[in-house]
């Protein structure tokens, strides 16, 4: 969570006079990070508080008048086209040479001197906008900014009648320092980086005096472990107003609005402290009753966000005698917030256990500055201090006075936490040695007490750390974090890297990319999880898909059991740009086990070619890379005709694959039907096999001795029945005679000079024999023998 | 001279003579002293002639042959010549035309990523291992030091998994970070670790900054003897050979459950040159100079202890993070929207 505070806030708090980018780094490096810093009023030069002196109309226009400013030692003559103004008022004077923004739209312009239907104008009478005060004047925004409540002499830089001569950071705090998420902690923080006293006093509980109508809430608190303490006074005679500047400043820079003193009391204080408060109207409390309990069956709250809430029985409230006022730590209710007419109020500072609060939060999804604190966990001993500067503030500025005791309801006494502090083992965490009385300076400025234990300490943690100091180690932490990891030197580890060899499959893995991509497809990334719609295109027989409980949209549903149904969703995507396509993905498909086991996370490999030709082409494509990859793995490929075709496939154009006789994946051209079901005109064919089939499949490759005598080349074609496969030919053609010792196929023909239902299949054969150079006629009575038999067994007619 | 060799000389320098090209005197010359040529077998035949003759002509025979080739080797040079003059015009060629198109595929952005980033860290004696991506809760969360109800594992915004629970470990998830892999790899029992883990992540969150799932780089390593200073050692050493030699680290205090002390790495920004400030104004890529990195920190001893490796006896560090947030800040590519990553844009993938 980030925190907006003032440098000039920090500052009272500090002895400090470093530039603001100094502090950022210095903050950064060894506590919170900084990671913005606005300057305030940086575009206020020559901009001053001035009163118009006197409004005169203009010669030549109607809407624009002649205003004589009084900006100190000079009077200008300026042309204001503003409704609000008259003689009398306090304006923000922009004089020749400020950088204004017209009509709070565009670049900033250097203002000059100028002629503005014939009348001179020297200067500007500003909106709040036109100078980017809007975010503190929201409400006059367009009118010309009325400052008469001002009490600044004419002719003071508005930079600093206004207060805005200050730095704003934007401060990332962890969830676990919520004690950091308040200028005091910040503070805190700051004096032990840049080892300067830290000037803060807790403040005093206020002065006992005579009460003329004694006032009292009466709290109880039903569920302790959820709300170990509250703390609740009534104070009488409150005049709620508008805040002093000062205050809403503070609370401006910082993101909130101000809205009431005493609204704005308890927003200030959160800031300062890190404690949430919060104000009733007294008269609104029925039964002058506060209890803290879970909520009842059917109960609801107007919150101040001006919505309403159901409750459920799971969550704190603040009640009544009758009904709830507040949803505990998360916001408070319309009706019994405080109101114009409010005189007496009943000021709250409790603790709330986050749990809770973050519950409460996330079911409502209500976050509040409140909730966001409450849910990081405070200590209990936050809220006395706040509560007694809250009560401070509204005696000042809202006139308002205790009229009663002070309610404080708490579980027990509190038990400050201890843990051991041992240097040397800080030292080795370091990596550096540090000097003990360094290390007790910081641990001390913390805000620590140490004892002296034997060789180590024992160290006894300050209630704002209650929450985050869980063991010695965090204590580690500190002392490191101060001494800066910057400060420390680099250094690779000496020791000995471990003997492991490298994964398998993720040695494959890189190969078959490089293969791949090499080869001329293109490698894609898709979501490991996938839709309803994609699940039921792609479904694979018997298999439920795991589900996620708690699904971002309906494009993420289930963990896809297949790469098919991703894989044809980017060949549709993609197909009006890239008609012909191959592309490859190697990802996990996740297949659910029985109870109590996590699912196997298979490594698939999908390899899919796009086209427009139908005779098949594609399906051939694909089987390239598929032969691509055997080749290089030294792996015996086979395809059979699966018994019944699956779904995805068509049923003339599939496959099963087997590596070296045994099942590993399938191969196909995509069935027109599914296809249309992913909007793909195009033919398309692929397949999938897991990783691991290559890995086992894969074979170490032997020497073979380079034939010592050359070959005998014939080329021969077949004439065969369509029907009848490749595979079945050179099955027959392998076992005629050894001296065959190589073969390939170099082109298929149907059509004219064939006959009608046959096909031409043409090999290169090659001859050889082992011990000697092979005459022609061996080759050609080798050929012959082959001829017969092919004839014999296939009817297959040779040519020649 | 003997009037046959006369005869053969005659003939063969006649159809050297007129030999136009290569081809037309190579078979001159195998008429003449080819296996079957005319000089050929007459040296063949010497053995017919009388003993006294036989001398003679053997020896002008030889002399004839040795001439024959000197012809022969120097008309064969002119020829050459002869047609080397010709050959630009002939045999013209644009050479500025397009070649023979090779088929070239792509490899994903993330892939060439995570293959700079462990070639890095495997020259350091890392190894890369690979952990469940469905975890159980045991794992991803409860074993990191965050327990049930923890306000930290709010900041991950994890997927659960419908499916029975185990009685152990926990609901299923989604790891929301590869460092759900620490305890499985100090549950091998080896020490001590030198490990890099990357694996698909999940989130549930979608914008132009977020992906519901993206990949994180998890590198941990456990030994005796190791310090903060080892870690930014080894942090350095990667930013310079990732980044380039001019780019800086940065430790900053953060919080993390599982590691102690914790910190967020920064690289010093490469647009602004560490400054924070480019063209006289705010450097937009940047906060004050400095990239967000990723996170790092001393492993938590309860983190040690979950995976059964003794706290007092061993140490380690541990760092991570995403893995196309750093390729970007490599590239300063202006990818303003994330999620084109894995919308899988044929015109995206095929610039990489």
């Amino acid at each position: 969570m980030n925190i907006s505070v003032s440098y000039n806030w920090l500052k009272e708090f500090l002895r400090c006079k470093l530039p603001s980018e100094e502090f950022a780094r210095r903050l950064s490096e060894s506590g919170m990070g900084v990671e913005r810093i606005e300057r305030l009023g940086e575009s206020l030069e020559q901009i001053v508080a001035a009163t118009v002196a006197e409004v005169r109309p203009h010669p030549n226009a109607d809407r624009l008048r002649i205003a004589l400013v009084d900006a100190g030692k000079e009077v200008f003559e300026v042309v204001c086209g503003g409704v609000n103004l008259k003689a009398g008022i306090k304006v923000a004077f922009a004089k020749v040479g400020a950088r204004v923004r017209w009509h709070g739209q565009g670049e900033l312009i250097e203002l000059k001197p100028a002629e503005i239907r014939g009348a001179k104008s020297f200067g500007m009478i500003c909106a709040a906008s036109e100078i980017g005060l809007q975010n503190f004047f929201p409400h006059a925004e367009r009118e010309i900014l009325d400052l008469s409540w001002l009490n600044a002499p004419n002719g003071t830089p508005l930079k600093q009648a206004l207060g805005l001569d200050d730095q704003i950071f934007d401060i990332e705090v962890t969830t676990n320092r919520p004690d950091a998420l308040s200028v005091i902690g910040l503070a805190r923080e700051a004096a032990v980086i840049l080892k300067t006293p830290f000037l803060w006093k807790p403040p005093s509980r206020p002065k006992k005096r005579a009460v003329s109508v004694f006032l009292s809430v009466s709290v109880a608190v039903a569920v302790r472990p959820f709300c170990p303490r509250y703390q609740a006074i009534v104070l009488d005679g409150v005049k709620v107003a508008p805040s002093p500047w000062w205050l809403q400043l503070r609370l401006l820079s910082a993101g909130i609005r101000p809205i009431s003193n005493i609204v704005d009391i308890t927003n200030y204080v959160m800031l300062e402290f890190g404690q949430p408060l919060h104000a009733f109207d007294y008269d609104r409390l029925e039964g002058k009753k506060i209890e803290v309990r879970t909520a009842r069956a059917g109960e609801k709250i107007r919150a101040l966000d001006g919505r309403d809430y159901e409750l459920k029985p799971e969550m704190l409230v603040i009640a009544d005698a009758k009904k709830p006022v507040a949803i505990a730590g998360v916001m408070g209710g319309e009706h019994s917030a405080v109101a114009e007419k409010t005189t007496r109020i009943v000021f709250e500072s409790a603790n709330f256990a986050p749990v809770s609060v973050r519950r409460t939060s996330r079911s409502l999804n209500l976050q509040s500055d409140s909730s966001l604190r409450f849910e990081k966990g405070l200590s209990t001993e936050g809220t006395a201090p706040a509560f007694l500067r809250a009560i401070e503030l509204a005696e000042k500025i809202a006139g308002g006075k205790a009229a009663g005791k002070m309610a404080d309801v708490r579980r027990g006494p509190y038990k400050p936490l201890t843990f051991d502090f041992d240097q040397v083992k800080t030292e080795e965490v370091i990596g550096v040695p540090v000097k003990t009385a360094e290390m007790k300076r910081i641990l001390l400025a913390l805000g620590f007490t140490l004892k002296k234990k034997g060789k180590i300490f024992s160290a006894t943690v300050p209630w704002w750390r209650d929450h985050d100091i869980e063991d010695s180690r965090d204590l580690t932490e500190e002392v490191a974090r101060v001494v800066g990891y910057h400060t420390l030197p680099s250094v690779l580890p000496a020791g000995v890297p471990p003997l492991r060899p490298p994964v398998p499959q993720l040695v494959l893995v890189d190969r078959l990319k490089t293969l791949l991509a090499d080869a001329g497809a293109t490698e894609i990334y898709s979501y490991s999880f996938v839709s309803e719609k994609m699940l039921e295109a792609v479904r694979v027989k018997g298999l439920a898909p795991i589900r996620l409980a708690n699904p971002l949209s309906a494009d993420f549903v289930a963990m896809r059991t297949n790469l098919a149904a991703s894989m044809l969703e980017v060949a549709a995507q993609n197909q009006m740009e890239r008609p012909a396509a191959a592309y490859f993905e190697v990802a996990k498909v996740y297949l659910p086990r029985g109870k109590g086991e996590l699912p196997e996370e298979r490594l698939d490999l999908i390899v899919a070619c796009i086209g427009e030709s139908a005779d098949g082409r594609e399906y051939y494509r694909v089987k390239g890379y598929l032969e691509r990859l055997t080749a290089e793995w030294n792996i015996h490929l086979g395809l059979e005709r699966p018994e019944d075709g699956e779904r995805l496939f068509h049923p003339g154009r599939a496959a099963k694959i087997l590596f070296n006789g045994e099942g590993a994946g399938a191969i196909g051209e995509i069935d027109a039907v599914v296809s249309r079901r992913f909007g793909l005109e195009r033919r398309a064919a692929l397949f999938t096999i897991p990783v691991d089939a290559i890995l086992r499949a894969a074979r170490p490759r032997a020497y073979r001795p380079i034939p010592a005598f050359p070959p005998v080349k014939r080329d021969v074609s077949f004439i065969v029945g369509v029907r009848k496969t490749y595979e079945e030919i050179t099955t027959l053609l392998k076992g005629v005679t050894p001296l065959l010792t190589d073969y390939s196929l170099f082109d298929i023909y149907q059509g004219k000079g064939v006959p009608a239902g046959k096909k031409s299949l043409a090999f290169h054969l090659i001859f050889s024999a082992p011990d000697r150079t092979l005459a022609a006629q061996e080759a050609d009575a080798a050929l012959e023998k082959i001829i017969g038999q092919l004839k014999g067994k296939l009817g297959a007619e040779a040519r020649r | 001279m003997n009037s046959q060799l006369e005869k053969i000389k005659n003939e063969a320098i006649a159809a050297i003579g007129r030999a136009r090209d290569e081809n037309t005197l190579t078979q001159a010359e195998i008429r003449a002293l080819g296996r079957k040529g005319a000089l050929t077998e007459f040296l063949r035949d010497l053995g017919r002639l009388a003993p006294e003759q036989r001398r003679a002509a053997g020896e002008e025979g030889n002399a004839l042959k040795k001439e024959l080739e000197s012809v022969i080797t120097r008309r064969r040079a002119e020829l050459q010549k002869i047609a080397a003059s010709g050959l630009a015009e002939r045999e013209w060629l644009d050479v500025t035309a397009p070649g023979r198109e090779l088929p070239a595929g792509h490899l994903h952005l993330t892939t060439q990523a995570i293959r700079e980033i462990t070639s890095i860290f495997s020259r350091l004696g890392y190894n890369c291992v690979s952990y469940p991506e469905v975890e159980w809760d045991w794992y991803a969360f409860e074993s990191l030091n965050m327990p049930k109800d923890h306000t930290a594992r709010d900041e991950w915004e994890t997927f659960f998994l419908s499916g029975p629970s185990h009685h152990k470990f926990g609901r299923l998830v989604l790891t929301p970070h590869t460092s759900s892999g620490q305890v499985r790899e100090m549950e091998r029992g080896e020490l001590p670790i030198r490990m890099v883990n990357i694996a698909k992540c999940y989130r549930r969150q979608s914008d132009v900054n977020h992906l519901p799932m993206f990949h994180q780089f998890e590198g941990l390593l456990i030994d005796k003897n190791i310090a903060i200073t080892h870690l930014k050692g080894t942090l350095d050493y990667f930013a310079r050979e990732f980044f380039g030699a001019g780019r800086r680290t940065r430790l900053r205090p953060f919080h993390f459950r599982f590691t102690e002390p914790s910190f967020e790495i920064d690289v010093s920004c490469g647009v602004c040159g560490g400054t924070g400030e480019s063209r006289g104004g705010r450097c937009r890529v940047c906060k004050q100079g400095w990239l967000e990195l990723g996170g790092a920190g001393m492993v938590h001893p309860n983190v040690l202890r979950a995976g059964g490796v003794d706290p007092r006896e061993w140490g380690g560090f541990a760092f991570g993070w995403g893995v196309e947030r750093t390729r970007m800040m490599k590239s300063a590519a202006n990818i303003d929207d994330i999620r084109v990553l894995y919308k899988n844009d044929a015109r995206f993938l095929e610039q990489f």
